[in-house]
């Protein structure tokens, strides 16, 4: 039952933050499926790191039911959201390995997150553009690759920036009420 | 699957790494006013002790303003330097931590201003 929640809060999350990304970043769009600044990237992030393998089914489900809506065909959209699940969980816990970071994240730091967010978008523009080549969606692979990896980092940097600044205003205003 | 056991203690990890992604500076109250009162002394150059640094305002007694001295050091806003003559005596010193928390205060004071 707690992954099913797990599951349905992930895909959730990810179909409306995906939805305001469309609205709020639309000329940052290069295509339906690239974006110069894409903040769905941060919670792949944020998901992968904490869920694990659940956030795999959580992301595939958002991905899908967010490709469905842009009228895409249904093969394409079922690999591509596998690749957009499936890959953050390599590359992070790949990274993670690389970088001595334990599964309860006890060392984690700033630094670490800024590699991991790097890796991810990394891995996510390429493999994402090897399949659009193959499949004849893109003629220009490695411009994409670079779009996408902007997007991706961008996206997890505004996200995890805006996570910070919250959870620092938050503490204030705590800290401020028990002194007051 | 998931260790839903662990996900809360790998969300406080995470969120402690998340909020050392800004540079805004993150002082209690209190650290403020003791790294405020401590400015003061050090702007005018004068040194001042561990002891008086526990004494230097009557808003904070005494084992208060040691436990947020001890709060300040462990942060990297203050260090103790040891007297040349008398080693027991250790002042309270600036850090380059606390030049850069002044400077973005008056950047921030400054930017506000335009």
């Amino acid at each position: 039952m707690k992954i099913i929640m797990c599951v349905v809060g992930i895909a959730l999350s990810w179909i409306l933050m995906f939805k305001a990304n469309g609205l709020i970043f639309s000329h940052f769009e290069q295509s339906h499926f690239i974006s110069w600044l894409f903040l769905p990237a941060g919670l792949r992030l944020v998901a992968t790191l904490l869920f694990g393998k659940v956030a795999i089914i959580g992301l595939f489900v958002g991905a899908f039911i967010s490709g469905l809506s842009l009228n895409a065909s249904f093969i394409p959209t079922i690999t591509l959201s596998l690749i957009s699940a499936i890959n953050p969980y390599i590359s992070i816990n790949l990274t993670k390995r690389f970088l001595n970071i334990d599964d309860l994240l006890t060392d984690l730091s700033a630094k670490h997150l800024l590699v991991l967010s790097l890796t991810s978008a990394l891995f996510n523009g390429l493999c994402h553009n090897i399949y659009f080549y193959i499949i004849k969606m893109t003629v220009t692979p490695l411009t994409d690759s670079f779009a996408m990896f902007v997007g991706d980092l961008s996206g997890s940097l505004v996200l995890l920036g805006f996570f910070s600044l919250c959870i620092k205003l938050i503490r204030k205003s705590v800290s401020t009420e028990n002194t007051a | 699957m998931s260790n839903f056991k662990n996900v809360y203690q790998k969300f406080i990890n995470l969120s402690m790494a998340v909020e050392k992604l800004s540079d805004f500076p993150m002082l209690e109250p209190i650290e403020e006013r003791i790294l405020n009162i401590l400015s003061s002394y050090w702007s005018n150059k004068k040194q001042i002790t561990v002891v008086e640094a526990m004494n230097m305002t009557e808003e904070i007694s005494t084992s208060t303003a040691f436990r947020y001295l001890k709060k300040l050091r462990q942060k990297g806003y203050i260090e103790l330097v040891v007297d040349e003559v008398d080693n027991r005596v250790k002042y309270v010193s600036a850090t380059k931590q606390t030049d850069k928390y002044f400077a973005k205060l008056g950047q921030l004071i400054t930017e506000a201003a335009k």
